[in-house]
């Protein structure tokens, strides 16, 4: 997951066959989520235009997890 | 004895000026603190290993020249990796890009300020505003705006164009037509074309032409038609149109009679005969490339 912040970006990982990273990421996810950011997937290999919204957490996720915020009028 | 109360550390205020913190254990347990200052490296060593995301404790906007410059390269690099080519490429060359839609494309790069350019309809471009919550407040760096917006607008187009600010909207200019003269009848509509074609005005006497040769097609006179039609088309195709009018539209449209009546006469030798009669009346007033270049066009068009 890449949550972008004042750093560029924040980078949190995990492996598929360690339960506690899968949960660590799992409870960034939710904290994330509860601060109303919003979640978008991007497929590996693809662009923007493969964008998808994520609503809960999959370990097993083919791609990428950009975490963004809600967007207003200027 | 009581053992003493831990703090769990829950996050830091965006400007830097300090942090909350949770009370555990003791008579205050599950009160809240704000601490001036930055958070020690223990606590937040703890809230990650907790599985806990701890922001940056500064804003972009407090970061050194050179800390701002590598967090803005590390947005680049993510705002890039999401771009196809070409938009890497105008991105790198502008510092924008164009997002294609199905209902139309959008320019990413300029804050406040995003071309929107809809497919058909009689809207030609508005300007929008919409921003990442929180944008003014200098938390991220600038390349992430672009992502922020980006990923939202192809996954929640709706959502993008719901809170969306229109600044300015241009409207598609009517379609125009070719005047008809209707208060003219035939007779004077020929010498209100020759009138302009002696004074040089090919623009004009065309038009006037290419409405005397649609009124004799009207008429059920399509060989006299086509010999005005033929002629009306050169005269365009030579001309200078006036600034006001869409004159690729109408020299189309002229040339699409003249091409309508031609087939139906289905007659080529004629209608090269025709063309030529056409370029030599120009001819005696004007002999030059543009003439030759619009006979060219002519007889392809009249031929395909």
């Amino acid at each position: 997951m890449r949550i972008l912040d004042s750093s560029g970006d924040t980078v949190v990982t995990w492996d598929r066959h360690d339960a506690d990273s899968i949960e660590h990421a799992r409870r960034v996810f939710c904290q994330l989520h509860a601060e109303r950011r919003l979640a978008f997937a991007v497929p590996t290999g693809g662009t923007a235009r493969d964008t998808e919204p994520v609503r809960a957490f999959d370990p097993d996720l083919d791609g990428e997890i950009v975490w963004v915020r809600p967007v207003q009028g200027g | 004895m009581s053992a003493r109360p831990g703090l769990r550390f829950l996050e830091a205020t965006p400007d830097g000026r300090g942090y909350l913190v949770e009370i555990q254990g003791g008579p205050h347990d599950g009160d809240l603190l704000f601490v001036p200052g930055p958070p020690p490296a223990h606590l937040l060593e703890g809230a990650v290993a907790g599985g806990r995301y701890v922001p940056p404790p500064r804003r972009y906007d407090d970061l050194t020249p050179t800390e701002r410059r590598e967090a803005q390269a590390t947005a680049e690099r993510l705002l890039l990796a999401l771009l196809d080519e070409g938009q890497q490429a105008d991105y790198r060359a502008t510092g924008g890009f164009w997002v294609e839609l199905a209902e139309g494309r959008l320019r990413l790069g300029t804050l406040y300020h995003l071309i929107w350019r809809p497919h058909g309809g009689d809207l030609a471009e508005q300007v929008l505003c919409v921003v990442p919550e929180g944008h003014d407040e200098g938390l991220t760096p600038p390349a992430d705006i672009w992502t922020n917006l980006l990923l939202t607008l192809h996954a929640t187009p709706e959502q993008f164009f719901a809170v969306a600010n229109v600044l300015r909207t241009s409207r598609r200019p009517a379609p125009q037509r070719t005047p008809a003269y209707a208060s003219l009848g035939l007779d004077a509509l020929a010498q209100l074309a020759r009138r302009h074609y002696r004074a040089g005005d090919w623009w004009a006497g065309g038009l006037a032409e290419h409405a005397l040769a649609r009124r004799l097609a009207t008429s059920g006179r399509r060989r006299t038609a086509t010999k005005c039609a033929v002629p009306a088309a050169l005269s365009v195709l030579v001309a200078d149109p006036p600034a006001e009018v869409d004159g690729a539209f109408l020299r189309d449209t002229v040339v699409d009679t003249a091409a309508s009546l031609v087939r139906a006469a289905d007659s080529p030798p004629w209608v090269a005969t025709l063309v030529d009669l056409a370029d030599r009346r120009i001819e005696v007033q004007r002999d030059d490339r543009r003439v030759r270049a619009a006979r060219t066009e002519l007889t392809a068009r009249l031929r395909s």
